[in-house]
């Protein structure tokens, strides 16, 4: 094991451009749809989308982080199109 | 009176052999892994059933080769369940309040008795304000044992692990590439490039975290993957661990693919659902998925159904021929993965 203190992505022989975060693989969501019409490239509802963002982390800005700063978001919000009024993760009271 | 004796004895013997000869009715049980809890479906009458309970975001799920176990992976604990009850029979914790574990895949070993796991283990100094984050880890979990008794260093971004079925001391790992690991020792062989291609090679993104098999099915995992000359899917074979590719001659955009029981389609895709012919790469039929995306797909072992759901809160019913709608079943909560399991 190194005895680096911290062991960076940047260290990685990994070939810039590539989107490398929380997720482990490229993976179109929400935000790009790349065809008009079908196939779709985005999610359907957005909000089908939504736990399977926050669970693992996918995007961390715009959905609960569940991997860190809202570890038990879903149990304010177990089905997101039912339970979308109980959101509370922007501002935690 | 000896002779009514053999009589009956013959008609005892004709009803148990007649036993014998029905045929098993399985029934289909699509098993969600939902944020509050296993649900299980019912897909011929529809009910669910309550199985085991507890309050995570599984990402990924694993059962044993004989099926009798069902393995949720949550970002930091494994739920063990039985399948003949879908109870709770175990947790394995693998954080502590010093050492944080995300647990990105798993699966279990040939003999069932230990579970692989890719995971991303930070560690916390105690009083000290510093971090320190290891290398992505390969870690053989000891069932019986309840703890690690290996682990191996591992390229970032290991999403899926196939045990190879003939070969106990090797197992294929999908992440940024694909490679085959040593179990005993450690040692990684890339066996197909995806982002690390060689300079007259094409890059691969694949996506291959969406484990569809069911106990008892072909054992042929498929994946869909893209590279700049289109989409494929890959075919990997669990027994032998040998991968073939098949380049659709359409465009979709799958997350998640199946095989039909006769090896013949690949059902595939996230918004829409598409019927694809392995031999030809066309796509043979299309629908839009009826209730929003999604990212687990099974097919039913007579083949004549698809179920498709996860993300959402339910599961759909499609007819394998003409992929018309049939209904949709609601479950608990929302989940990220499911499983067709028949009993």
């Amino acid at each position: 094991m190194a005895e680096e203190e911290v062991f960076g992505m940047a260290d990685e022989d990994v070939i810039t451009g590539m989107p490398i975060g929380c997720t482990t693989v490229f993976d179109p969501g929400w935000e790009t749809n790349p065809n008009p019409a079908a196939p779709v490239g985005n999610c359907a509802s957005s909000a089908r989308d939504w736990s399977n963002c926050s669970g693992p982390c996918w995007w961390p800005a715009q959905t609960p982080d569940n991997i860190t700063a809202f570890p038990d978001y879903q149990e304010q919000c177990a089905t997101i199109q039912k339970d979308w009024k109980n959101l509370n993760y922007v501002i935690k009271r | 009176m000896k002779s009514r004796i053999k009589l009956v004895i013959f008609l005892w013997t004709l009803v148990v052999w007649a036993l014998f000869q029905l045929p098993v009715l399985a029934v289909d049980y699509i098993l969600v892994p939902t944020v509050k809890g296993l649900d299980v479906v019912n897909c011929e009458t529809g009910r669910v059933i309550e199985g085991a309970r507890y309050s995570d975001y599984v990402l990924n799920t694993s059962y044993s080769p004989d099926g009798r176990r069902y393995y949720l992976n949550a970002l930091h604990s494994i739920f063990a369940v039985d399948t003949k009850t879908f109870s709770l029979i175990d947790t394995y914790r693998f954080s502590t309040d010093l050492s944080r574990v995300t647990i990105f895949t798993t699966a279990v070993s040939n003999d069932g008795k230990q579970l692989f796991v890719s995971c991303q283990i930070v560690k916390k100094k105690q009083n000290i304000p510093k971090l320190n984050v290891l290398p992505p880890q390969f870690a053989i979990f000891d069932i019986g044992k309840k703890e690690v008794v290996r682990s191996y260093e591992l390229p970032y971004g290991v999403h899926g692990i196939f045990p190879v079925r003939n070969d106990p001391d090797h197992a294929i790992l999908f992440g940024l590439d694909v490679y085959k690991i040593n179990l005993k020792t450690g040692e990684l062989e890339m066996i197909m490039a995806g982002i690390h291609a060689e300079k007259d090679q094409e890059q691969r993104s694949i996506v291959a975290m969406y484990t569809n098999n069911s106990p008892g099915d072909h054992q042929l995992f498929a994946a869909p993957y893209y590279a700049s000359s289109g989409l494929y899917y890959l075919i990997l074979d669990m027994v032998s661990g040998e991968i073939r590719s098949i380049k659709s001659k359409e465009m979709a955009m799958p997350f998640s693919a199946a095989l039909s029981p006769d090896k013949k389609y690949i059902y595939a895709g996230h918004d829409e659902l598409v019927k694809v012919d392995v031999a030809t790469g066309e796509t043979v039929n299309a629908t839009y998925a009826e209730r929003g995306s999604y990212t687990s797909i099974a097919l039913s072992p007579d083949g004549k159904k698809v179920y498709i759901g996860a993300m959402g809160a339910d599961v759909s019913i499609y007819d394998a021929e003409t992929l018309k709608f049939e209904t949709a079943i609601p479950v608990g909560g929302d989940a990220m993965v499911f499983n067709r399991f028949s009993q």
